[in-house]
Order: C-alpha cells, then sequence, then structure tokens
C-alpha cells in the first residue's frame, strides 16, 4: 500500500525504528505513546512544532505521527519542512487531526504527508498503519 | 325677472299667465316629464299670481308718493321666492319622503340672493317699460342678458377646467395608487429578500456551530476513546471489568461515529458538499467496502456478487464509498449473528446500474419505510439499545444519493430482511490496463477515516 516506508540509509534499518510523536494535547500524546508502549518501535515526543523539527532533524526517526494543530509551528507547515529537509526526506509522515473537513485533510496531503487520520482515531487501526510504515511487506 | 315684471304691470292675471308660460316652455325645452312640468307650471304660476295680487293690492293701500312704495316690489319678491321655493321643497319632500323644510333649507335657502337680483331686475323692467315704453324696456333688457351670455360661457369654460382638473385628479390618484402598490411589493420582496438573507446567515451559523462544536469535541474523544481501547486491550478477558470497559469503548466509538455524522449532515445541508463524478470500479471499491466492515465482525457473512457488464459506475468514489459503508455498517448492525450480507450490482438493462445491499435481518415495516431516510429516524426506539447508531446514516445516504442524482429504495418485510438499492449511471472503464488490473493495487483516495485495509 501506499504507506510503506522506505528506509533512508541501510544503516539505519539494522537499527529499531523509531517513532517520533509530535501532539500538543497532554492525554492524546499519552494515548499514543501508551499504544506505541505495545510495540517493538523505539518511541520519541514532542509538544509543539519546534521541538518536534528539532527531534526529527536529530533522531531521523522512520516515522512521524504528526497533529496539525500545534503551537509555535503548524503541522502542516512543520511536514512540508520534513519532506524537503535531506535528513528526513525518507520519514513516513502521518498527520493526526482533529480537522475532519475534506478541504483540511486536501491541505494536509498537500503539504507531503502520506497519510491523514481523523481524530478520534481507532488504536488498533493506527497501530496496523505504525507496522505496515515501519515494516515492509514481505519484511 | 318677466314674471315679477308681469305682475307688477298686468297684476296677478298677468304673473299667472307668464309664469304658467315660462314653465311650460322651459318643460318643452328642457324635455322633462310631463308631471314635472305641471307641477312646475302650477307653482311657478302660483307664485306670479300671489305676487301680482299682493302688489297690487298693497299698491292701492299706499300712498304712491310715498318713499315706501318702493318696498311694495321687495315684498312682492320675497313672496314669490318664499312661495316658489317652498311650494317645489313639499313636492321633492313628497317624492323623496323627505321633510319639506330639510329639503328647502339644504336646496333653496341660498337662492334668496338669485331671487333678489332677478326681482330689482323684473322691478325695473317694469319701470323702465311704464316710463318709455318698449325702447326703455328693451335697452334695459339687453345688458342684463348680456351678461347672463358672458356669465354663462364663464361657467361653460370653468366647468370644463373642472372636469379637466377632476380627470388629472383621478390620473393623479390612479397614479398614487400605482406607486402605493409598486412600493408594497419593494417593501415585501426587500422583507423576502432580507429573510432569505436570514435564513442563509443561520444555516451558515448552524453550519459554522456544527464545525467548531465537532472540531472542539474530537480531541476529549479522542482521548477518552483511546484510553478505554487501551484498557480494554490490557484486561484479560477473565476480569469482569472488561465487559465495562468494553461498554465504555463501545458508548466512545459512537460518540466518534456521530461527530462525524453531525459534520457530515452540516456540510451536505450547508450545500458545501459537491460530487466529482468520475469512473468508478465497483470491484475495488466494494471489496474496500467489505474489508472494513469485516474488520468490525466476524459474526456475520459478508459476499460481493458484482455482474461482469455492472463493473464501472459513474459516481464520486468517496461518496460512493460512504454510501456503501453505510449500508453495509447498517446491514451488519440489524441482522443477528451468522446472518448474511451481500452486496451485489446488475445491469438494469436502461443504461444504469443497481447496486444493492441485501441482509436477513430484522426488516423494517412497511409504514416506517417511508420515513427511515429522515433525520434521526431509527426503525425501532427499543433498539436503541441494542442497536449502535447515529440514526443519520441513512440520512446521509439518501442527501449523497441525491447530489448523484440517483434514487435509494428500500425493499424490506419484518424478520425477513431489507434490501437498500441505489440505481447509478452505468461508465466505460477508463481504459483496458485499467480494466485488468488487479483490485487493490493502489488506492487512488488516502483514507481520511482509519480503515484498515486489511481484514
Amino acid at each position: 500500500m501506499m504507506l510503506m516506508a522506505t528506509p533512508a540509509a541501510g544503516d539505519r534499518t539494522a537499527r529499531t525504528p523509531t517513532v517520533l510523536v509530535i501532539e500538543d494535547d497532554p492525554n492524546v500524546r499519552t494515548v499514543l505513546l501508551l499504544m506505541l508502549g505495545t510495540t517493538p518501535y523505539r518511541t520519541l515526543s514532542a509538544a509543539d512544532g519546534a521541538e518536534g523539527l528539532r527531534i526529527a532533524m536529530a533522531e531521523r526517526p522512520g516515522l512521524i505521527l504528526l497533529d496539525a494543530e500545534l503551537p509555535l509551528l503548524h503541522g502542516f507547515e512543520l511536514c512540508r519542512l520534513l519532506k524537503v529537509a535531506p535528513e528526513t526526506r525518507g520519514t513516513t509522515i502521518i498527520i493526526i487531526s482533529a480537522k475532519a473537513e475534506p478541504a483540511d485533510i486536501a491541505r494536509g496531503l498537500a503539504s507531503g504527508a502520506d497519510d491523514y487520520v481523523t481524530k478520534p482515531f481507532s488504536v488498533s487501526a493506527l497501530r496496523q498503519k505504525v507496522r505496515q510504515a515501519l515494516e515492509p511487506a514481505g519484511a | 325677472v318677466p314674471i315679477l315684471a308681469a305682475a307688477v304691470l298686468l297684476g296677478p292675471s298677468g304673473g299667472l299667465l307668464v309664469g304658467g308660460a315660462s314653465q311650460v316652455v322651459r318643460g318643452i325645452h328642457r324635455r322633462s316629464r310631463w308631471n314635472r312640468v305641471v307641477f312646475n307650471v302650477s307653482t311657478q304660476a302660483l307664485a306670479g299670481a300671489a305676487a301680482g295680487a299682493v302688489y297690487a293690492g298693497l299698491a292701492r293701500l299706499a300712498d304712491t308718493s310715498n318713499v315706501f312704495v318702493l318696498s311694495l316690489p321687495v315684498v312682492a319678491a320675497g313672496l314669490v321666492y318664499f312661495l316658489h321655493t317652498l311650494l317645489v321643497a313639499v313636492g321633492v319632500g313628497t317624492e323623496l319622503r323627505m321633510s319639506p323644510l330639510r329639503v328647502w333649507n339644504e336646496n333653496s335657502r341660498w337662492l334668496w340672493s338669485h331671487y333678489a337680483v332677478l326681482s330689482v331686475m323684473g322691478l325695473l323692467l317694469a319701470v323702465a317699460y311704464r316710463e318709455h315704453g318698449m325702447l326703455g324696456a328693451a335697452a334695459f333688457a339687453v345688458p342684463p342678458l348680456m351678461m347672463r351670455f358672458a356669465a354663462k360661457q364663464y361657467v361653460d369654460h370653468t366647468v370644463q377646467n373642472v372636469r379637466q382638473l377632476r380627470s388629472l385628479n383621478e390620473q393623479l390618484s390612479d397614479e398614487v395608487a400605482r406607486r402605493t402598490a409598486m412600493e408594497q411589493e419593494v417593501a415585501r420582496l426587500a422583507q423576502e429578500a432580507a429573510d432569505a438573507e436570514a435564513a442563509l446567515k443561520l444555516g451558515q451559523l448552524k453550519s459554522e456551530f456544527v464545525t467548531i462544536a465537532s472540531h472542539e469535541l474530537r480531541t476529549p474523544v479522542t482521548s477518552i476513546l483511546g484510553f478505554a481501547e487501551l484498557l480494554v486491550e490490557l484486561t484479560s478477558a477473565a476480569d469482569p471489568r472488561r465487559e465495562m470497559l468494553a461498554q465504555v469503548f463501545d458508548e466512545s466509538r459512537r460518540l466518534a461515529d456521530l461527530l462525524n455524522d453531525l459534520l457530515d449532515v452540516s456540510r451536505l445541508e450547508a450545500g458545501r458538499v459537491t460530487v466529482d463524478a468520475a469512473a468508478v470500479d465497483l470491484d475495488r471499491l466494494v471489496g474496500e467496502v467489505i474489508a472494513t466492515a469485516a474488520c468490525g465482525t466476524t459474526a456475520h457473512r459478508l459476499s460481493v456478487d458484482l455482474a461482469p457488464k455492472a463493473r464501472w459506475v459513474r459516481a464520486d468514489t468517496g461518496k460512493l464509498k460512504q454510501i456503501l459503508t453505510n449500508l453495509v455498517d447498517n446491514a451488519v448492525k440489524y441482522s443477528p449473528d451468522g446472518g448474511d450480507v451481500r452486496v451485489s450490482a446488475r445491469p438494469d438493462g436502461a443504461g444504469g446500474v443497481v447496486v444493492a445491499v441485501a441482509d436477513d435481518g430484522i426488516g423494517i415495516p412497511p409504514e416506517l419505510q417511508g420515513r427511515i431516510f429522515d433525520r434521526f429516524h431509527r426503525v425501532d426506539a427499543t433498539e436503541t439499545r441494542t442497536v449502535r447508531g447515529t440514526g443519520l446514516g441513512l440520512y446521509i445516504v439518501k442527501q449523497l444519493a441525491d447530489l448523484h442524482g440517483a434514487s435509494v429504495a428500500v425493499d424490506s418485510e419484518p424478520g425477513r430482511g431489507s434490501t437498500f438499492s441505489i440505481a447509478l449511471p452505468a461508465a466505460d472503464a477508463p481504459s483496458p490496463e485499467a480494466a485488468a488490473e488487479p483490485a487493490g493495487a493502489d488506492v487512488p483516495v488516502p483514507s481520511a477515516m482509519l480503515q484498515p485495509a486489511v481484514a
């Protein structure tokens, strides 16, 4: 499917894949981290767009779960930046947003995101998307 | 004038004759009815005769050299006036069944000045005749006749002016009425426009409110739903708390569905949903819908039956997916565990394709079938306890079908199940390569809602 990650560098496929959660609402962030806690992946989190950008550049995660309405740097803007930066160009980005209007979804995908999930989401279904993004078919 | 002159000069008989004759002439000239002529003749003759008699009698008694002799014609003239007008008033009053005094008061009293002028002229005419013969009478009579002619001309002209004025007045009042009607029409239209604008504004406000409210509700519902799902996962099947947590999870999911449906309804009602029709591969689309539905149930048998000639339809992919998802979800909801849910597509023989979703569930009583597409309508209130739903699903289906210009039909029998069908125009396969491409190889539109593609 379209959500398959393409590992940017060979050395990182050997490592445990990393998932970065960028979400300002502490409860939703906790839900996402607890959900990822049941997966074998390494997890990182950020509470605003600027911190998210800094961690993404430094850690080069395989997948970013990105909220849209973020303080300091809007999720769509951050997504655009991450998709052009050489360090994070290969990172899969799933936007998780409370904005469910088709126009919002279109704008989110136009910023380069690989998928757009509206809140509220199903934990099991999102976990499946995370797995699909980090484990290419057949792996 | 002639009556009084005759009465003064010739006495009662002269007044009587001239008075009667003048009314005969007048009656013939005006073509009055005979009874009116008789009445006029008699009253005028009587008045003239009485005036002549009084004048003659008083003249005999009085000393002609006395200055009081001048008052005699005045008394005679007054007599003519009162006698004539009162007799006329009695006549008219009898005819109209009104008090003669009132008739006289309203119609004749103001005539005294006419009588006065005419009496003086009659008197002077008589004096002129007595002193200077016919020549004197003629010399005296000519100026008043000329004046009368001039006055008649003046009156005619004035009457014409008044008529003209009246016609202009009528035109003006017509114009005023027309303008008033026009102004009222303009005011009515302005009111209608204002009402429409207010309704539009209200609709926009409502839509805006629903959008904001559903957006603001999304974040807390996300946490509740997420924590509930995680708790269900973490609780062992033997733990009695698992059932309660499952309920919390189910109810939060219902709340989340309601948020999505409310947002859809608000967008539909605000006219913000547009249909972007293209050729849609039912094989792929129905496969996706069934795969998603299979995630939600393990107790139902889901099957697909597409006629080869009914594979391509012209529709908006996303909207058609939403329609079929809603119908399949309903079919699962309203049929017991172990039930069959079947999605089929058949050519309708008229260039269209009928897509149907059938179940063998509780069915819909005939009297309710017309109302199931209304907002917040559910088949049975008692079912709301066991059947999860927002009551908006079929309403959204109907609205989306309407946007396609398609109709949704229901065929159902209580206890035997329901079949919902939607008729869509058929489409040609875009190209042989595309048609041959295996279904599910690539999803053209990313799924906005979380719907795992793998069952």
